[in-house]
């Protein structure tokens, strides 16, 4: 297949799931569990259906049973309720245990295909949003998707009650029944204009929960400058404001949401009214029963829960759908970089590397220093091609054009390691080693980090590595990076935190754990340059102003 | 990393009873509201049982229709009513939640800097967003449900009692069956949430690490390890949501099993009574529909306790915070006016953890105006005498005095306009720029804020922004303008940093490492243009660069926890020490 490789519309289906749209990605989310779906419709149906039916039986029951005196009539009337009843324990039973397990899976599925895109999808999710932001989206989102998720066995329930009241109810009038199927859908109807407003107030509303919970989330973050140089005050008046804001849009959304509950006793209780009056005449004319009467007043009573369901069913989709377009935006983001369409693969053995927009070449087996000032970190992630390349900022390696390389066989070679690099959380073992890479004391010994590692508690590494301070994070980036020894190893300045007798150290283990393989490292530290094989400057003009120290 | 607590079961229940007082009126208000509608909607079953009777009887049509009219009557009353209660119960639920929110952020805001540094900033995290969340979930929709359930419950059983009081009787039959189900279900569930909550706040800050560490994953190939490392905290959640599934299961048979029993049994009693001429057909007809219309009510009650329990326990962690012992606030400490500025610590030693000392006894003497420079190995505890200079940590021995008095016992606005800690790492809010910089009420005006800026080195940054100093930022692992979002970069955030640090303006200033992350020029340009601001300040630097220790008035060599050389920089170079050995091997590398 030819297509030119579209770096942030490229994928459109992650895992199975299609994230073209809200609509889509529900659809082939609910794909994944058709049959706990089935099942929960299922049951669902028996938990409500007996509960709708039930008001006919009682009808009969104080007609025949009651109202008769006929014992023997009440009996069996009763023995068809606690059938019922056993039917409705049943359902209630298993049709909420499977909506729950719906409801836990579909959370944690989005949670998983949120996690796990971002994870595969390198730094380009990171470019484009923010790590909270999509820590809400897999969390915060799924929740409202697998809210509506489990509202589908209820709903269907819900219609299938009706339908079955509507049959049950039709030869014992014809008149009431026809008004109670005509009715009832009619009082649901009757709340749609209602729809739309709330709607667009609830979106409004979550839009400002949404701001109000960012900024929390960044006031959390920056806590530490609020605490040392002040400003509470103006964060806290900012986020009163904020708060202030979504109290606001809530009781927008009230006003709207108050009148539906208006209207959801309003209308189904204008057709039980109908239903009455007409039934009492027909009482009165001789063509019904009492208890007939009773089983139309119940069964129109008992349809007010299908309206509920109804358009609880609405508020559960709109939510839904929001939230899916904001998951959508994650699993949107492509993997960067997208593959070429012809691959080659890089020639085996030591790779020099080559750079157009600044003419300058890396010898291969060499450790090169180079001095790039302020333009490092972009020069430094061309060099490997971390994510989409500039039209002009082609780079070889061994003589082939890092843009037609796939990128695993890119990240099988050569490796770019960052001073600011995260460390993960979890066991600090864990995270220095690669398989095949070099015995992890090896890297240990040559990045100084001994006293690091004797450090952590229970070799377990906190949240970003936290605790510790800025130069250890940093031996422990360089160690991880040295263990994994990649052909061509690029280092953007690996020691800026890390103390100058230690850098001098590294430096120097550094030059002699590397020797005979492509090492460049982007530092203008003295240190570095004092064991480099080829130093260069990006800038030539700014040779003249460096102090001689 | 640890956790911030739970708040207790008492606390929450003292903030419950306390809000409940706050706001009085608003919910004598909604309760009477709600309560009305109850009342006026239970009279539809009476006027249907009466409409029974009266057809029984034999009656005219016009009977009929003046008993539709009322039905009708009572029915729009109901309804105006309900919304009525509706939209106040939801207005006073908004009201709560945004106190509670506040609450949060407003106790965040007090957090000590040294708990802020030593606890999960995940679990904070997700306290404040996913939370506060549940919480409204739980307030703004399950108090109003609650509140109408348990009003129609207990009006409902009572209208039942006065219509027919022996048939209702049958209706005690759910009782038990109700109370073997609430206390077999409620501590379950109350487990089953707070391990979601919690494993929930691990998958939130799993999904955060992931997307920041994006580069590194891609680099070292390290996706799958990570999704591994994902996949452990779903081990917990998924489980943890099944057993939850089969609570609710289980629970829900229970409440449909209270809900068809009193049915049979009204109807059996309902027979004898009816045999013995104890209640007539309408009456029977009346409380069996109330039965009925009891399941309803009594379901939503079961279904938002459910809500109400997230919600509580989404507050337990939200008030959690605020049972933290805030910072430098406490009212019953001095505030002494410190005489002077110099910086005076004497046997100072410290530890992060018992047991784990990091400093062992530092004597060291600051002179007003006095410039020193702080070197040494990483993880010497350089940054951790900085912080204790700052007043961020407490000694555990020895003291750290400024001009005479422990800075643990300066007020916090008193600690700020002597001392300000600038550490390499930078934030930056996504605000405008002036919120950014306008950290006290001194610093708002513009003519300071630009001066700052220019100071930083951030002149010309700022011309090329599109409005100027309410530009909005946020922060970023790079420079962008995309879309006129800007993202600030970490070098730039120090610079930022910088400027928040001239518009302080403090007497004394500890830099650690503070333009680390800038290009040795960049840095170099900063420096200078910083000199005339510190002149004459107290200026304590952590530094890696052994170019600023040439500028320093004394330089202090920290290796293992202690102060091992110092003395103004040509003198250590002129011992021949550990500080000599390490610039002459800078030099060499700068020729």
């Amino acid at each position: 297949m030819v297509e030119r490789p579209r770096p942030w519309l490229a994928c459109t289906v992650v895992r199975g799931v299609d994230s073209r749209g809200p609509v889509r990605f529900l659809r082939s989310l609910l794909r994944r569990r058709v049959g706990l779906i089935l099942g929960a419709v299922v049951l669902g149906s028996v938990e409500i259906v007996p509960t709708a039916v039930l008001p006919l039986v009682i009808g009969t029951a104080i007609d025949d049973g009651i109202a008769k005196g006929d014992f023997d009539a009440l009996v069996s009337q009763v023995l068809l309720m606690a059938a019922l009843g056993a039917a409705m324990v049943l359902g209630g039973a298993f049709g909420p245990y499977l909506s729950g397990l719906l409801w836990t899976h579909v959370a944690w599925d989005v949670e998983e295909l949120v996690h796990d895109h971002s994870a595969e999808a390198g730094g380009a999710v990171r470019k484009r949003l923010r790590g909270g932001e999509v820590a809400t989206a897999g969390t915060t989102d799924g929740y409202h998707i697998a809210e509506f998720v489990e509202f589908i066995g209820a709903i269907v329930g819900a219609l299938v009650s009706f339908v079955v009241v509507a049959v049950l109810l039709f030869p014992r009038s014809p008149l009431l029944a026809t008004l109670v199927i005509v009715g009832v859908p009619l009082a649901v109807l009757g709340i749609g204009p209602l729809v739309r407003p709330l709607q667009r107030r609830q979106s409004r509303q979550r839009e400002q929960v949404g701001e109000a919970a960012t900024m929390a989330a960044d006031i959390v973050a920056g806590l530490r400058v609020l605490r040392g140089i002040g400003g509470e005050r103006a964060f806290g008046e900012r986020f009163d404001r904020a708060s202030e804001r979504v109290r606001a849009a809530g009781v927008a959304v009230g006003r709207v949401d108050s009148w539906f509950s208006f209207g959801e006793v309003l209308l189904p209780g204008l057709v039980t009214v109908a239903i009455t009056w007409l039934g009492a005449r027909l009482v009165v004319a001789g063509e019904l029963s009492v208890g007939e009467l009773i089983a139309f007043y119940g069964a129109a009573a008992y349809l007010v829960v299908p309206v509920a369901v109804t358009t609880a069913a609405i508020d559960s989709v709109t939510s839904a759908l929001v939230a899916a377009r904001k998951v959508c935006r994650v699993l949107e983001i492509g993997i960067e970089p997208a593959e070429p369409g012809s691959p080659r693969e890089l020639p085996p053995g030591n790779l020099d590397l080559r750079d157009a927009e600044t003419g300058l070449v890396f010898p291969a087996g060499r450790l090169t220093v180079v001095d790039a000032g302020a333009d490092a970190a972009g020069f430094a992630e061309r060099l490997v091609r971390l994510g989409e390349a500039e039209p002009d900022g082609r780079v070889l390696a061994g003589g082939v054009d890092l843009a037609e390389v796939p990128r695993a066989g890119l990240r099988a070679r050569m490796l770019l390691a960052s001073g600011g690099d995260l460390l993960f959380s979890g066991p600090v073992q864990e995270e220095l080693a690669t398989e095949g890479g070099l015995p992890v004391e090896r890297a240990v010994h040559a990045a100084q980090a001994e006293e690091v590692l004797g450090q952590i508690p229970d070799g377990l590494l906190d949240e970003r590595g936290r605790s510790l301070s800025g130069g250890q994070r940093q031996r422990l980036v360089l160690t991880r990076a040295l263990a994994t020894d990649p052909d061509v190893l690029v280092l953007d300045e690996p020691t800026s935190a890390v103390d100058a007798h230690t850098e001098a150290g590294i430096a120097a283990r550094i030059a002699r754990l590397r020797a005979g393989k492509t090492t460049v490292v982007f530092s203008q530290s003295p240190l570095w340059t004092d064991v480099a094989d080829v130093r260069l400057r990006v800038t030539p003009e700014s040779a003249d102003e460096r102090e001689p120290v | 990393m640890r956790r911030f607590p739970l708040a207790d079961a008492a606390r929450v229940r003292r903030w419950i009873i306390d809000t409940a007082l706050a706001n009085k009126a608003a919910f004598a208000v909604t309760l009477g509201c709600f309560a009305a509608s109850t009342v006026v909607g239970l009279i539809a079953p009476r006027l249907l049982g009466h409409l029974l009777d009266v057809v029984v009887a034999g009656t005219t049509v016009e009977t009929i229709d003046g008993l539709a009219l009322a039905f009708l009557a009572v029915l729009i009353v109901q309804a105006v009513l309900l919304r009525y209660a509706r939209l106040r119960g939801i207005m006073l639920g908004e009201k709560l939640l945004a106190s509670a929110r506040r609450g949060f952020v407003a106790a965040t805001l007090r957090l000590p800097l040294a708990t802020v540094e030593s606890t999960s900033s995940g679990d904070l995290m997700s306290r404040a967003t996913s939370d506060v969340d549940k919480l409204d979930e739980g307030l703004s929709k399950a108090v109003p449900e609650i509140l109408v359930a348990t009003v129609t419950v207990v009006f409902t059983a009572v209208a039942m009692l006065l219509t027919a009081p022996l048939p209702a009787l049958g209706m005690l039959i759910a009782v038990p069956v109700f109370v073997v189900a609430v206390r077999w279900y409620r501590p379950r569930m109350r487990t089953a949430i707070d391990v979601e909550l919690a494993s929930a706040a691990d998958a939130q800050a799993a999904i955060a690490e992931t997307v920041d560490g994006g580069r590194v994953l891609d680099q070292l190939g390290r996706a799958p390890r990570r999704i591994t490392v994902n996949a452990l905290v779903l081990g917990v959640l998924r489980p943890n949501g099944r057993n939850q599934a089969r609570l609710i299961g289980a629970f829900d048979a229970g409440a449909e099993l209270a809900y068809v029993l009193p049915l049979l049994a009204i109807l059996f009693i309902g027979w004898w009574s009816y045999q013995s001429g104890l209640v007539g057909i309408g009456a029977l007809a009346a409380v069996v529909l109330y039965a009925q219309a009891l399941s309803d009510p009594l379901y939503e009650l079961l279904k938002w306790v459910d809500e109400l329990m997230t919600g509580s326990a989404a507050l337990r962690r939200i008030l959690g915070v605020e049972q933290l012992r805030a910072d430098h606030e406490d009212t019953a400490r001095p505030n002494p006016r410190p005489e002077g500025h110099e910086v005076r610590l004497q046997g100072v030693r410290f530890g992060y953890r018992e047991g784990h000392e990091v400093v062992h006894g530092v004597d060291l003497e600051i002179a007003e105006g006095e410039r020193v420079v702080l070197v040494g190995p990483s993880g010497a505890g350089k940054s951790t005498l900085g912080a204790l200079i700052a007043g961020v940590y407490e000694p555990t021995g020895g003291s750290v005095r400024i001009g005479g008095v422990p800075v643990t016992e300066l007020g916090l606005e008193r600690i700020r306009e002597q001392v300000v800690l600038l550490t390499q790492e930078q934030h930056v809010f996504s605000a405008s720029l002036r919120e950014n910089l306008a950290m006290t009420e001194s610093g708002s005006a513009d003519e300071p804020m630009l001066a700052a800026l220019r100071t930083a080195g951030l002149g010309d940054w700022l011309g090329e922004l599109p409005a100027g100093l309410d530009t909005m930022i946020s922060g970023g692992v790079t420079d962008t303008d995309v879309d006129g979002a800007v993202t600030v970069g970490a070098a730039r955030a120090q610079q930022l940093a910088m400027a928040r640090l001239v518009l302080a303006d403090p007497r004394i200033v500890v830099l650690d490492e503070a333009t680390s992350l800038l290009d040795a020029d960049s840095a170099r340009e900063l420096d200078r243009s910083m000199a005339a601001t510190l002149a004459g300040r107290t200026v304590i630097v952590i530094a890696h660069r052994l170019g600023a220790a040439r500028s320093a008035d004394r330089v202090a060599v920290v290796e293992g926890g202690r102060i091992t050389e110092l003395g103004p920089h040509t003198e250590l170079l002129g011992q021949e020490g550990a500080y000599a050995r390490l610039f002459q091997r800078w030099s060499a590398g700068a020729r």
